[in-house]
């Protein structure tokens, strides 16, 4: 191939700049090392499902701080880590595995650009909340349209899909303020009141 | 204590220079491909009992000591019994009283539910296995190299393959710096003091809320010298960008591929 024989690779349908590579890469990692360490499963005595998971919160954080296409790739990489290690058997399609997943952090990106100009922890919370609800109802919603679940099976799943949404909330809540917190650089807390907007 | 890189051997590679290590990966991920697909294709015992010896000869070849990938998989393999002992217990489809083989309200054992589980159980471990071995025997300059090739015609339809695969090698590569980062803070904070491994669901869910937070400002904090260190040297995606190694795949290597496609196939009519 020589150089600058121009053609091929211009004007790709989405283009990212290195730090969306790098972001979406990382905190998909994130997502990965939840999965793979087991502690994004927290046990819950439910048939079917058998754990909550908060191995979705990376991808509400990425959108959330990072925009739609970080979102969407970090999710992307945590759908594809539910297939290829599909303990639920729901899982062992990659539709259900994959695509509700992308959703997950275009919804938070969404919510938060919406909100933030209020209070970014509201924002963060609804992030959290919407964008752990994407997840349910697509996986949930495609799993029954293919067949792999009974329709019954939704008011089982309700006390855990809103354990899961409440969860995602204070997590992301407490992550987007670390985050926020670290990169305004700050070391100290804020000395006096009007410099509490300042903090993020 | 946690000790989670011990039992944690996802990303990993480990050199034993065999045939397997060397073959071309793009002949490798297409194997992979094949077996991923076969987990779906095969619906019973008889077809997984023929796929059997095939892994372990991939298993044996690889030169990659068992134990090491056994002890790799513990906590894979615990996860996985305890949500099969959920599928078998409340196995939902109507089941023939026959045969029910225990029952005590909503719970039951019958030899349907065990069925289903036995074949979901053989499906999730060769999927894990393949893509397991994969990362064991390939090296993620290979493993990386091969996935642009292979995807490299969906460029044509304007897809940015190139990043798309750094993403998730970025991914995988930054896997096991997270685990080795997460054993620090729990030495850190156990040291000061914290329990770990005590407490209700409640309790273990805050704990992990604030492992959380100090790994996602280290993560954005690399995040930022890396995308420093990219920008650096004028990355800027596949673009004109040549191999200083390119890939060749030997006469034997599409034998191997043609032999795990026939013996797939034979899998999957038998």
């Amino acid at each position: 191939m020589s150089m600058g024989s121009g053609s091929e690779g211009r004007g790709s349908i989405f283009r990212f700049d290195t730090r969306q590579i790098v972001v979406a890469g990382i905190i998909g990692g994130i997502a990965l090392f939840l999965g793979f360490t087991r502690l994004g499963f927290i046990p819950v005595p439910i048939p079917l499902i058998g754990n909550a998971t908060i191995m979705h919160i990376p991808a509400i954080v990425g959108g959330a701080l990072e925009g739609p296409i970080v979102g969407l790739l970090a999710g992307a990489i945590f759908g594809i880590f539910s297939f290829l290690q599909a303990e639920n058997p729901v899982f062992l399609n990659p539709v259900v595995a994959i695509l509700p997943r992308l959703l997950i952090g275009v919804v938070a990106w969404a919510v938060f650009v919406g909100l933030r100009r209020w209070s970014v922890d509201l924002a963060a919370a609804v992030a959290g909340l919407l964008g752990s609800f994407a997840n349910t109802v697509g996986v949930v919603g495609l799993a029954i349209l293919f067949g792999l679940l009974p329709v019954a099976v939704i008011p089982a799943i309700l006390p855990q899909a809103i354990a899961e949404a409440v969860l995602a909330a204070v997590v992301t809540v407490v992550i987007v303020r670390g985050v926020m917190l670290f990169r305004s650089g700050r070391t100290t807390a804020p000395e006096d009141e009007s410099d509490e907007e300042r903090r993020y | 204590m946690l000790e989670l890189q011990r039992n944690v051997i996802f990303g990993q590679f480990v050199e034993t220079g065999s045939v397997v290590h060397r073959m071309d990966a793009r002949v490798k991920i297409a194997a992979t491909f094949v077996l991923i697909v076969a987990s779906f294709l095969i619906d019973d015992f008889l077809g997984f009992a023929v796929v059997l010896p095939l892994l372990v000869a991939i298993g044996v070849v690889s030169k990659i000591p068992p134990g090491y990938v056994l002890r790799g998989s513990q906590i894979f393999l615990a996860f996985l019994a305890f949500i099969l002992a959920f599928q078998v217990l409340f196995y939902p489809a109507d089941v023939p009283e026959s045969s029910y083989l225990w029952r005590w309200g909503i719970l039951s054992v019958s030899t349907e539910g065990l069925h289903t589980a036995g074949i979901i159980a053989l499906r999730v471990i060769l999927l894990y296995y393949v893509t397991t071995m994969l990362m064991l025997t390939t090296s993620l300059v290979d493993l990386t190299n091969g996935l642009e090739l292979i995807f490299g015609p969906l460029q044509r339809l304007r897809i940015p393959v190139n990043e798309l695969v750094l993403v998730f090698v970025i991914a995988i590569k930054f896997v096991p710096i997270f685990i080795e980062e997460m054993e620090r803070l729990a030495r850190a904070q156990t040291a000061r003091g914290l329990p770990f491994d005590e407490g209700g669901a409640i309790t273990r869910a805050r704990r992990i809320g604030r492992l959380l937070v100090p790994i996602f400002i280290s993560g954005f904090a690399r995040a930022d010298t890396l995308t420093i260190a990219m920008n650096t040297r004028s990355y800027r995606g596949g673009r004109h960008r040549t191999k200083l190694r390119q890939m060749r795949a030997s006469p034997s290597d599409w034998l191997a591929l043609a032999l795990v496609i026939a013996w797939i196939l034979v899998a999957w009519k038998v």
